[in-house]
């Protein structure tokens, strides 16, 4: 089955567009039933949010985005921008975690 | 190849159709056609090198003294900033890629144009509404904002955030610029994927699209960071929170940060276009095939890959904790080997070839030599350690100046005079080719050679006033600037008024053999009468049996 | 190839496009505009992810203050919101699978919802931003000290005890307002337009982002309009698969900016 091609009609996905949808709801709740809950550190409470979070973006980027039917260039280049983030985020975070310890800003 | 010859028998008047054929100044703004929108963008980035370097004569022209020469310190700070701004944003960043890129990428892939041609002059036209922004910045003729910028392009906090000057709309203005490059680049990359002509694997790409893709690679990646970066700035100047404002609980180094996430990657959007460039003419006037074409293909795509890697070096001596510092010091000098794989690959085309020294080729010679410069003086900046002396200083103005000028715009001359003929259809004036080229060589030398002793006994950049022990590099570094001012001026009026007046050229007066030489000269407004099915790679030259090119 | 415009054909007895654009065929641009649509989408990510790491720089810098102001943000509103733009996708998600199946009139329904839900939206975030002109407590008067002067002046301010790590930590605690209209562009710092970092990003983070609600709805409309014309059938919907695509990258960015901002209490 190719989305390249416009002309056949393509069989259809509202199985998993549904399912996806519901499961996202759940995750949705999961998510603010969790968030109450205190893991011990600041860095395991984000890390939990932010896994869920994550889910729930890989479902939507997978079925409602048609990721996962979709062709293998587009594919590699959405996967491209997540090494990015965690260059970005992780890099910059770790620069200040590992100043602020040392520095003093004026009070 | 036999479709496209055939109209080669067109080439000799330029009575016959080409792109260039519709006349007056609305078919030219509402052009979607790339070779068009690429012309608009080669000729307004010269008129923004015009500018920058007047801007750049102003500033070497207040040094030529200690002390006051002619103007103030808020001035002087306004000269460089405009100078870097607008040599940045506005000429080198769009710079090859633009213009170069736009007119012959489609061309060398065997495309009829790109992808996307209405979004195409979108990003023209983005371009055009940036640079009024700047101007607007620049002139401030209401006096609005106090003044023009004088924060230093890299508008670093806290002093931007507190300038009383134009930094909003300089920063809105190159917000703007970014978009256009953005668009552009997501432009190239789906057109070289998606439109090479049958048989036109990514290995028989020319070495210029190779560049060309990865260069678009990091527009697409990096330029939304500054978008957002400037943002803040803005937000932070019109809000008044305190994100970059120490006294508010925020850090300055931030913006630091943000500003070289994307400001590091552009200096390699400056830099791929020019040496794909020169990876097509040398092997033109060698007559011999690009050595290491495989190499040169992916360190483009590696350098593209690693440059987001390291922009925390400009970050060294600002209070940079050290085991990061370390890390990207490392990243730093790994950058540095596909660089050098392209410098020897170059000079391994040239060896043994029969060289012709043509105006075009001696730009592309003069390119591999002062880039190389330029890279070997980025190794001491490169170590921490020794950056702690040589940052700020005129070593790194010489250093950039030596990658930037003597890398992109020197390629950028030598694009000019290589694909002059084929997108005017005339033939420019060797002898004043040759007269620029000199007094540019000389005159760059005589500008930045100084520039880095002085700046290896520590006179610092940015400065106004100096010591006195600086005074005769500065002299020197000053009439080598006026020096190479006249020489591009020349270099750009030789183009300009061959364009109108010059010999008419035949289609293929390099006998080169990539794409765009195969098509009549200007070419055709469809670029091919047939799309041709290529058999083979660009590079045969000197082993295919043809003579190698004949004296005259 | 001579025409810049798209080629006909017909369908159900309609004259209609084929697809064609500059000459490409309609599988080509098909690909092309979803390539391009995804790489636009890429930076889009960027923009946001640079927003999220000058929130986890904040964050780190100061948990604490975080945390006080994110008590004030009601968690129902965001939840509210989450679960509107999800069904908002699965609308449009199902709209794109209708128009593929030249089902356009059920494509400009579930569309016209995606737009309500879209609106709805918007209209809830506005109800919250007013809500915020009310007073919160800002916990930390060390960021800002003039600030902290000036509400301590005014008797804002009293002491309260607070869990931090398990254990109850006394401070000061001064009633401010998150956001404050009038203060924009002034530069006393005893008068600022966002009364903390939390707030600065909570406003600029959801104000960026209704932007992006804002651009998904224009495309959204602008697509209905063109079904209102007849212009897609099986052989053509690539414009509807595309401004599809844009209005999940802005539920996707919502839905790490909800946990994010509501939830960090």
């Amino acid at each position: 089955m190719s989305h390249s091609d416009t002309h056949a009609a393509p069989h259809s996905h509202m199985k998993e567009l549904t399912l996806t949808f519901v499961a996202l709801i759940i995750l949705t709740i999961v998510t603010v039933k969790i968030a109450k809950v205190d893991f011990g550190s600041v860095a395991i409470n984000i890390s939990i949010a932010m896994f869920i979070a994550s889910i729930k973006g890989l479902l939507v980027a997978l079925y409602f985005m048609h990721l996962k039917w979709e062709e293998k260039l587009i594919i590699g280049f959405a996967a491209l921008s997540i090494p990015f983030l965690v260059l970005m985020i992780g890099t910059m975070v770790w620069d200040v975690a590992e100043k602020t310890g040392e520095l003093i800003y004026a009070k | 190849m036999s479709s496209i010859a055939h109209t080669a028998d067109h080439a000799h008047h330029d009575h016959h159709e080409n792109y260039l054929s519709k006349k007056g100044i609305w078919s030219w703004l509402s052009s979607v056609d790339h070779k068009r929108i690429g012309l608009l963008y080669l000729f307004t980035g010269l008129a923004a090198f015009l500018v920058g370097g007047a801007f750049a004569l102003l500033l070497r022209t207040e040094l030529l003294f200690p002390g006051k020469t002619f103007v103030d310190e808020k001035t002087y700070n306004i000269f460089f900033t405009l100078h870097g701004s607008i040599m940045i944003f506005v000429f080198i960043v769009p710079g090859i890629v633009a213009s170069f890129g736009n007119i012959f990428m489609p061309i060398m892939i065997g495309a009829r144009d790109v992808a996307f041609p209405v979004l195409n002059r979108f990003s023209y036209q983005v371009y055009l509404f940036g640079i009024g922004t700047i101007l607007v910045g620049l002139i401030d003729p209401f006096n609005w904002f106090g003044g023009p910028a004088d924060t230093g392009w890299t508008f670093y906090t806290p002093y931007s955030a507190k300038s009383n000057s134009s930094v909003i709309t300089m920063t809105l203005g190159a917000f703007t610029l970014g978009f256009s490059s953005i668009l552009t680049g997501l432009n190239f990359v789906v057109t070289i994927h998606k439109m090479r002509a049958p048989g036109m694997t990514w290995t028989r790409m020319p070495l210029f699209c190779w560049a060309i893709y990865s260069t678009s690679l990091i527009q697409v990646l990096a330029t939304p960071v500054i978008g957002i970066t400037l943002f803040l700035l803005i937000a932070e100047r019109f809000f008044g929170i305190g994100f970059f404002d120490p006294a508010l609980g925020g850090d300055p180094v931030l913006f630091q940060h943000f500003f070289w996430f994307y400001s590091h990657p552009v200096v390699y959007i400056m830099i791929l276009p020019a040496m794909g460039v020169v990876s097509e003419i040398l092997p033109v006037f060698s007559r011999k095939p690009i050595f290491g074409y495989k190499a040169i293909a992916w360190s483009s795509l590696a350098i593209a890959g690693v440059s987001f890697i390291v922009w925390a070096h400009h970050l060294f001596v600002s209070t940079l904790s050290s085991s990061v510092a370390i890390f990207f010091s490392f990243l730093t000098y790994l950058v540095a080997i596909p660089t050098a794989i392209k410098v020897f690959n170059w000079i391994s085309t040239l060896y043994g070839g029969q060289i012709s020294l043509k105006t075009p080729m001696l730009w592309a010679l003069a390119f591999v030599f002062l880039f190389a410069i330029g890279g070997l003086t980025g190794l001491p900046l490169a170590a921490p350690a020794v950056d702690v002396s040589y940052h700020d200083t005129y070593f790194v103005i010489a250093h950039f100046h030596y990658t930037i000028q003597g890398g992109t715009v020197i390629s950028l001359m030598a694009a000019l005079y290589y694909w002059m003929p084929k997108f005017s259809g005339r033939m420019y004036n060797e002898k004043f080719g040759v007269a620029a080229f000199i007094f540019v060589f000389v005159g760059f030398n005589l500008t930045f050679i100084p520039q880095f002793l002085m700046g290896t006994q520590g006179m610092p950049r940015r400065y106004y006033d100096y010591e006195p022990m600086f005074h005769s590099y500065h002299m020197l570094s000053t009439f080598g600037a006026y020096a190479l001012g006249l020489g591009y001026f020349i270099a750009v009026m030789n183009i300009v008024w061959s364009c109108f007046k010059g010999k008419p050229a035949p289609q293929n007066p390099w006998n080169a053999n990539t794409l765009e030489w195969k098509i009549p000269s200007p070419m055709p407004e469809h670029n091919f009468h047939e799309i041709p099915t290529i058999t083979e790679w660009p590079y045969e030259y000197g082993r295919d049996g043809v003579p190698l090119e004949k004296k005259k | 190839m001579s025409s810049n415009q798209a080629g006909y054909t017909t369908f159900e007895g309609r004259t209609v496009r084929d697809g064609s654009l500059w000459g490409n065929p309609a599988p080509l641009v098909y690909s092309m505009s979803r390539f391009g649509m995804w790489l636009f989408l890429a930076t889009e990510i960027l923009l946001f992810a640079i927003l999220f790491t000058a929130y986890a720089i904040a964050y780190y810098r100061d948990g604490a203050a975080f945390h006080a102001s994110a008590k004030e943000l009601s968690v129902a509103f965001g939840a509210a919101n989450t679960i509107i733009l999800l069904f908002s996708s699965f609308t449009v998600a199902w709209g794109i699978e209708a128009v593929k199946r030249g089902n356009n009139r059920l494509m400009m329904i579930l569309f016209g919802i995606t737009v309500v839900c879209g609106i709805a939206f918007l209209v809830n975030k506005k109800f919250e931003y007013s809500h915020k002109v009310h007073e919160v407590e800002l916990a930390k008067e060390a960021i800002a000290p003039e600030l902290y002067q000036v509400l301590k002046s005014e008797n804002k301010c009293f002491e309260a005890f607070d869990k931090h790590h398990g254990e109850d930590l006394a401070l000061e605690k001064c009633k401010v307002v998150p956001f404050n209209l009038a203060n924009i562009g002034s530069k006393d710092k005893s008068k600022p337009a966002f009364a903390s970092m939390f707030f600065f990003l909570y406003f600029i983070m959801t104000g960026i982002h209704g932007l992006h609600i804002i651009i998904g709805l224009s495309l959204l409309i602008w697509v209905m309009y063109k079904g209102f014309k007849g212009e897609f059938h099986p052989g053509w919907y690539t414009p509807v698969e595309v401004s599809g695509l844009y209005w999940h990258l802005v539920d996707l960015i919502w839905i790490y900016l909800f946990p994010l901002l509501y939830l960090v209490a």
